[in-house]
C-alpha cells in the first residue's frame, strides 16, 4: 500500500511536470472545464425556473444537487477521466502490454497514470457554490459533517469510477467502441437530477440506474439533514460490490487481450 | 459525379463504423431521454400544462431534438482544428483538385445520415408505442416546408462549425473556443429547453443569431407550431445566416491560408 502511494506521489509530480510544458494548453482546458461547470448550474437553474418543486425538491435543493455534483464529478475528473479517455486507445494500440509487464498492478497503472489538475479549478468553485447554497437554505453546518460527508463522498467516486471501469473494460472485446467514454459521460448525468424522477417513469429504469441515483442525492440528502441511513448503507454496499466487480472483470477481461504488438 | 464518388466512400467508411455511430447516437437519446424524463416529474408535480405546451409538445420537442442532435448537427469542426490545421493534415487538401468546403461537407454527411437515421427510427417506434407523447404537424405542407428548414438547418449548422474549425488558424488550443460556443450553442439553440420558456432578453437575442434556426425552429416547423408565413420567413432568415457565414468562412479560409505553415503547430 506505502509503495502504490508513494508511486501515485510520482506520478503527480510527473503529470505536474507535463502540464507545465504546455501551459497555454493548461489555462485553455481549465477555462473549458470551468465554463461546463458553470453551464451545469445555469441548465438546472433555467430547468427549474417553471417550477418551485420538482417531485419533493425544492429549486434550492436542486441547484444544491448540481453544485454537489460538479464538486464530485470535478474530482473524479482529476483523478480518473484522462484514464478511461485513453483507456481503447491504449487496447487498441497494445500499449497495454507495457503495463501489463511492469512489476505492478494493471488496474491501478490503467486507472491513475493520468491526472488532469484542469478540473482542480472547477472543484474549488464546486465547493464554493456548495457553501454558498447551504447558507442560502439556511442549512447548519458542522466539522463534523465536512468528515461524514468526505467519507460518503468517497464511495461516491468509487461508484462512478467502477462503472466507468466496467463499461471501459469492454473495449477489450470491443475495439471499435472509443467513443464508449463519452456514452459514460452522459449516463453519469443521471445522477444530477432527483432520484425520485426516475422511479416516477419505471421501476426498471429505477433499478438499472440506482448506484448512479444514490452517488449524488445520497451526500445532498445528509447535507440537508433528511433521514437517509438506508440510502447511506445502500451507497457503501453498491460501491464496495462495484469495486470488487471491477477486479473481477478486468482479470476475466485480460484474459481476452491479443496485444496488437505481439 | 466524383463529388458522388466522394460521398460514397466515405458512406463506406461511415457505414463500416456504424456501432460508433450508434454510440454516438445513444449519448444524443440519453440526454433526450434524461429531460423528457425531467419534463415527466414537473407536469405531475404541476398537475397539467406549463404554459401552453402540453406534456406531448414538451416530449416531442426532446425527441426531434435527438433527430437535430444526431443527424443535423455537425461535429467536424474538432477534426478541422486538430487534425486538418493542428497536424497540417490540410496539405493533402489544399493539393487536391476538390473545394475543401464540400470535401468536408462529403465527409461528414455519411455520419449525419446514419446518426439520424437512427434518430428517426427511434421516434417513428415512439410514435407507435406511445402516440400520446408525439405531436407534429399534420398538415402535408407545413411537413414538406419544416423538411426544407431541416435541410437548411443541416447546412447552416454545418457552415458554423467549419469555421468555428478554422478559428485553429488563430488559436493554439482550440478547446476553449470550442467550449464557448458548444455552450451557446446549447442555451440560444433551444438544446436545455424550449426558447419560448426563457427570459424574453435572451429569447429576444437567440432569434438575432443562427443557433435558433439550427434546432429550435425547425422543431417548432415540424411541430406545426409556425403558420406559413412564419415557416418563410424562418427560411428567409436560415438563407440570409448561410450566406453571411459563407462570406465569412471564404474570408477565414484565405487568411488562415496565409498564416498557415502545413508543418503542424
Amino acid at each position: 500500500m506505502i509503495r502504490y502511494l508513494k508511486i501515485y506521489y510520482s506520478l503527480i509530480k510527473l503529470n505536474l511536470a507535463a502540464l507545465l510544458i504546455y501551459r497555454s494548453n493548461f489555462f485553455a482546458s481549465v477555462f473549458s472545464n470551468l465554463l461546463w461547470g458553470i453551464f451545469s448550474i445555469i441548465t438546472m437553474a433555467i430547468l427549474t425556473s417553471k417550477t418551485k418543486y420538482v417531485m419533493h425538491w425544492s429549486r434550492n435543493e436542486l441547484l444544491l444537487l448540481i453544485g454537489f455534483h460538479n464538486v464530485i464529478w470535478s474530482f473524479f475528473q482529476i483523478v480518473f477521466v484522462h484514464n478511461f479517455y485513453d483507456f481503447s486507445r491504449k487496447i487498441n494500440k497494445g500499449t497495454l502490454d507495457f503495463y501489463l509487464l511492469k512489476p505492478l498492478d494493471s488496474q491501478f497503472l490503467m486507472s491513475f497514470s493520468r491526472i488532469r489538475f484542469e478540473s482542480l479549478l472547477r472543484f474549488i468553485m464546486g465547493v464554493g457554490y456548495v457553501m454558498y447554497m447551504l447558507h442560502v437554505l439556511h442549512v447548519p453546518f458542522h466539522v463534523t459533517q465536512v468528515f461524514f460527508l468526505i467519507f460518503i463522498g468517497i464511495f461516491s467516486v468509487v461508484i462512478f469510477y467502477s462503472i466507468w471501469f466496467l463499461f471501459s473494460t469492454l473495449t477489450i472485446w470491443l475495439t471499435r467502441l472509443s467513443n464508449i467514454s463519452d456514452m459514460m459521460n452522459t449516463l453519469s448525468g443521471v445522477s444530477r437530477y432527483p432520484p425520485d424522477i426516475f422511479w416516477e417513469v419505471s421501476l426498471t429504469v429505477g433499478v438499472l440506474l440506482f448506484p448512479l441515483l444514490l452517488a449524488i442525492a445520497t451526500p445532498v440528502q445528509i447535507l440537508l439533514q433528511k433521514n437517509v441511513t438506508n440510502n447511506s448503507i445502500l451507497l457503501i454496499l453498491f460501491s464496495c460490490l462495484l469495486l470488487v466487480g471491477t477486479r473481477v472483470f478486468w482479470k476475466f477481461a485480460l484474459r481476452y487481450y491479443t496485444s496488437a504488438n505481439s | 459525379m466524383r463529388y458522388w464518388r466522394i460521398f460514397l466512400l466515405h458512406f463506406q467508411d461511415a457505414f463500416y463504423n456504424k456501432s460508433r455511430s450508434l454510440v454516438w447516437f445513444l449519448i444524443s437519446l440519453g440526454t433526450g431521454a434524461i429531460l423528457i424524463v425531467y419534463w415527466f416529474a414537473i407536469y405531475k408535480t404541476q398537475g397539467g400544462a406549463l404554459t401552453n405546451w402540453s406534456l406531448s409538445n414538451v416530449s416531442s420537442y426532446y425527441l426531434l431534438l435527438i433527430i437535430v442532435s444526431s443527424g443535423i448537427m455537425a461535429h467536424h469542426d474538432e477534426d478541422i482544428a486538430r487534425l486538418d490545421i493542428q497536424e497540417g493534415d490540410l496539405v493533402r487538401h489544399l493539393l487536391r483538385p476538390f473545394s475543401y468546403f464540400w470535401l468536408l461537407y462529403f465527409a461528414e454527411v455519411p455520419w449525419r445520415i446514419i446518426q439520424g437515421g437512427f434518430g428517426v427510427v427511434v421516434f417513428i417506434l415512439i410514435s407507435f408505442i406511445f402516440p400520446s407523447l408525439i405531436s407534429v404537424s399534420h398538415s402535408l405542407v407545413i411537413i414538406l416546408l419544416s423538411f426544407f428548414i431541416f435541410f437548411l438547418a443541416s447546412l447552416l449548422s454545418f457552415i458554423f462549425k467549419t469555421i468555428l474549425g478554422l478559428s485553429a488558424f488563430w488559436v493554439t488550443d482550440f478547446r476553449g473556443v470550442q467550449s464557448v460556443f458548444e455552450v451557446t450553442i446549447l442555451v440560444l439553440g433551444g438544446f436545455v429547453l424550449p426558447l419560448e420558456f426563457l427570459p424574453q432578453v435572451i429569447k429576444e437575442t437567440s432569434f438575432m443569431l443562427p443557433f435558433s434556426y439550427m434546432a429550435y425552429f425547425p422543431i417548432m416547423a415540424i411541430q406545426g407550431k409556425l403558420v406559413l408565413s412564419q415557416l418563410m420567413q424562418v427560411i428567409g432568415i436560415q438563407l440570409l445566416w448561410i450566406g453571411i457565414l459563407l462570406v465569412l468562412y471564404k474570408l477565414m479560409l484565405r487568411s488562415g491560408l496565409k498564416m498557415f505553415t502545413g508543418v503542424g503547430q
